[in-house]
């Protein structure tokens, strides 16, 4: 008995050795030491002067998922930078799942790469360059290895990029703009007399005639939320970044000279504003469900009992474009309300690539870069495909969608950290209808008037030393502050003076100083 | 209940109190179990439900403008789902087994008193519940020294051993009298084949309640795969569904921020999120719901009945 027992102990045991030796040997993936290309002579190589005669492959990590074509898109890029600069990229996903615990771990974990995906904020670039992750870009190096790069990525997106004084990664090069339009039923306009909204007030207006004379619909449904904002870009104030605060904190974003950070309730036009909402909200102009709606923005839009939606201009005509589709007869169009406000470019570090600091290719892995980012041939492939395949190449450097399948998509395999605007490709449209020519009316006109960048622009609260008050101070911001903007609290001076009492208990005058101290030394650090 | 109380029940005429009383709790207990039933009967309606209805009416008892749109995203590619199923099954019997096996051969061997050190190594279980090295470490461990990357040992061996399992087992066995390991000794069997023979037959109840907490961790366990597993072929269904959940979710975030009006946004937009998300959930409770009533009757049956008389 004894004896059999042993005997299966001991199968078992080298049974599971022999499954952990699989292991270790399954996963001896060549990164970062030069597999040789087969027959190849190690001709005399050079880029930019610099040797580069030993083949390399590179590892990049990128965020989301394989798309069903990516691999062989990607074969076709590799041909070209192995003729160019004798290296080729392999390509690993973080998919969405995953990246907010993994990405950390990469670095901690010692993992072999030599690119990755970053974004400041949403993409780890800030917690990353803390932890010691990436390898800081000198500008010596920069145009040693990538001088087209140099060209390209303007002054300002390399300053957003410093941390501490050094630079961690490049910045894709486009200007997205993060501001809201609104999208407006244009039978109803035309009902009512407009031809055009040029402004807050006139949009105002409008709402009113819609909430008096529509029955069935409401002018912003269950989504007063973003008059707010619309209220704000028009008086040219910006929320303060950093969490848990709402709109308390807000700067004057249009005046680079201003760097006073104003407490909300201390500014007359948020009290204006709280007034007007309760006015608005009493004369029905949305539904008491704004409160804690389940409903997505768009829905109410999209169901015909909302006559407004108010979005970025990308998502905005994405759902103007199909509220037309299903109901033509609206004849739905986007508006500018604050035509004559120059807007604000969103920070070019929202989307970038790194270099890991332990990468035994830093070089060739900034060269791979220059390439992504400014060889027109490989930008189309990585953000479109294959031509011919997955697009059409049309006039004046556009293009039209092959793939049906979307088995490649267009900008859906994570190459935002190297797209650049001055030589990507628009999509081309055979009949521009209104909306279209709306939208590229509007973006240029912004284009043509983009705001000169605030300081503040780029800066983000971090409470973590007062989180004890900042806590606090949200659970009473959803209380009293939420119901005020909305419009709900009944009589507004005593709801701002009860709101003012709270957030006094709560400590909101130790966040003020922290950010006010935060602000001031990111103003002189830069 | 025996034959017993059941042949005297037959035979004495219920009093109307009795009787009474049967009919509240049999009502009160129908009710309840209704009550529980009623979510996952919303959650089956929601997934036959399209995207639209749920959005503005909310969920309901009965599907509303019943469709099967959900299912054929979820069965999109109906060989990698199958495949993904295949390797929770194999995971969930292999580690159900074999967690099963050494979680009870371990609580027996502590809680038996002639084992010296048991109390000390009580400690040393006990106390990996409440200090562990963190996130980092253990993944380094995992990855860099063990080898586990795109391994399923690296799903198996982390579920392997629960100490709140054990700490169940411990105090189970401890309910077994001694005097019947002591006889099974003086029959002369072995220190094992007490343990197989004698005292796993009686552990029948408890072994049944803590294998039905280790096949529903390996069944749920999504993290490990997230952790270790890279290849899409080796993950297991949990994580696969997961995944294709956050990558409609992304897409959609991704298409708004992109900016629209392109040809890709507007088919984006009409993905099912909602709906899917319910076809996944009746997709991977199904197998598991169907465990229960065959563990069931091992809950409810008596321990030690007629193996110590007197």
């Amino acid at each position: 008995m004894k004896k059999r027992v042993l005997s299966l102990i001991m199968i078992l045991t080298l049974i599971t050795a022999l499954f952990a030796g699989c292991g270790k040997n399954g996963n001896a993936v060549g990164t970062g030491k030069g597999t040789e290309t087969g027959g190849k002579d190690a001709a005399e190589k050079t880029f930019n002067g610099v040797d580069i005669s030993k083949p390399v492959t590179l590892k990049m990590y990128l965020l989301g998922d394989r798309t069903a074509d990516f691999d062989k898109v990607y074969a076709e890029i590799n041909k070209r930078l192995q003729e160019k600069l004798n290296a080729t990229v392999e390509v690993e996903f973080l998919s969405w799942s995953e990246h907010d615990k993994k990405y950390s771990l990469l670095f901690s974990g010692g993992e072999d790469f030599d690119l990755i995906f970053t974004a400041a904020g949403w993409g780890h670039y800030e917690n990353t360059v803390a932890m010691g992750g990436f390898y800081a870009l000198t500008k010596d190096f920069i145009s040693t290895y990538a001088p087209d790069i140099m060209k390209v990525v303007p002054e300002v997106a390399w300053s957003q990029a410093t941390i501490d004084d050094s630079i961690y990664m490049v910045p894709n090069y486009q200007n997205e703009f993060g501001n809201n339009v609104v999208g407006l039923r244009g039978d109803l306009l035309q009902k009512y007399g407009y031809n055009d909204i040029t402004s807050f007030d006139q949009l105002l207006e409008f709402y009113g005639k819609v909430a008096a004379g529509e029955p069935s619909v409401s002018p912003l449904g269950t989504q007063a939320g973003g008059l707010y904002y619309q209220y704000l870009l028009d008086k040219g104030m910006d929320t303060v970044s950093g969490t848990s605060t709402k709109e308390l904190f807000l700067y004057n974003t249009v005046n680079p000279e201003d760097k006073t950070i104003t407490y909300a309730l201390d500014w007359a036009g948020f009290t204006d504003y709280c007034k007007l909402a309760k006015d608005l909200y009493d004369k029905g102009y949305w539904s008491a469900d704004s409160l804690a709606t389940t409903e997505e923005r768009q829905d109410g839009f999209l169901s015909g009992t909302s006559a407004s939606l108010i979005w970025n201009i990308g998502t905005t005509e994405t759902y103007v474009d199909q509220a037309n589709k299903e109901h033509p007869e609206w004849k739905a169009q986007i508006f500018d309300t604050s035509p004559s406000v120059a807007k604000a470019v969103n920070a070019y570090i929202n989307n970038g690539m790194a270099i890991n600091a332990t990468s035994k290719n830093k070089e060739r892995a900034m060269m791979v870069l220059n390439e992504f980012y400014t060889n027109p041939e490989i930008q189309d492939l990585t953000s479109l495909g294959i031509e011919g395949t997955h697009w059409k190449a049309e006039a004046d450097n556009q293009y039209s969608v092959l793939d049906a399948e979307s088995n490649y998509g267009v900008d859906a395999n994570c190459n935002w950290g190297w797209v650049n605007m001055t030589i990507k490709r628009l999509e081309y449209k055979a009949n521009p209808d209104e909306v279209d020519n709306k939208v590229k009316a509007i973006k240029d006109s912004w284009n043509a008037n983009i705001k000169p960048e605030h300081i503040y622009d780029g800066f983000t609260f971090n409470n973590a030393n007062v989180s004890s008050q900042a806590a606090a101070v949200e659970t009473v911001l959803d209380q009293y502050y939420t119901p005020l903007v909305l419009g709900m609290a009944g009589d507004v001076d005593a709801a701002i003076a009860e709101l003012r009492k709270q957030l006094d208990n709560a400590g909101i005058q130790s966040v003020y100083d922290e950010i006010k101290k935060q602000a001031e030394s990111y103003a002189a650090g830069n | 209940m025996n034959e017993n109380t059941t042949a005297r029940a037959k035979r004495i005429k219920r009093g109307l109190d009795s009787r009474v009383l049967a009919f509240l709790s049999y009502f009160i207990n129908g009710v309840v179990a209704l009550f529980c039933l009623v979510p996952f009967i919303m959650v089956i309606s929601a997934s036959f439900s399209s995207e639209e209805a749920i959005k503005l009416n909310g969920f309901s008892l009965l599907p509303q403008n019943f469709t099967l749109e959900a299912y054929s995203t979820v069965f999109k590619e109906p060989s990698v789902i199958l495949r993904a199923y295949g390797v929770t099954i194999f995971l969930t019997i292999f580690g159900t087994v074999a967690g099963l096996f050494l979680q009870t051969m371990t609580a027996y061997v502590l809680s038996r008193k002639e084992f010296e050190w048991r109390n000390k190594f009580s400690f040393f279980f006990y106390f990996t519940t409440l200090f562990n090295g963190g996130l980092v470490p253990y993944f380094v461990l995992m990855t860099r020294y063990l080898g586990l990357k795109d391994n399923y040992l690296a799903l198996v061996l982390p579920l392997l051993f629960s100490v709140y399992n054990l700490l169940i087992m411990k105090s189970y066995i401890m309910g077994i009298p001694e005097s019947l390991i002591d006889a099974a000794k003086i029959d002369g069997c072995g220190e094992f084949g007490t343990m197989v023979k004698v005292v796993m037959p009686l552990l029948k109840p408890a072994m049944a309640t803590v294998g039905l907490f280790i096949a529903l961790a390996y069944w749920n366990d999504w993290y490990n795969a997230m952790l270790y597993i890279g290849k899409d072929e080796m993950q297991p269904l949990q994580y696969f569904l997961y995944e294709q959940v956050n990558n409609i979710e992304a897409y959609k975030r991704l298409v708004e921020s992109m900016g629209g009006g392109s040809t890709a946004a507007v088919s984006a937009m009409s993905m099912p999120t909602q709906s899917l998300k319910m076809a996944l959930t009746v997709v991977v409770t199904g197998p598991i719901i169907l465990l229960y009533p065959f563990v069931q009757r091992y809950f409810v049956q008596g321990i030690t009945i007629g193996a110590v008389k007197g």
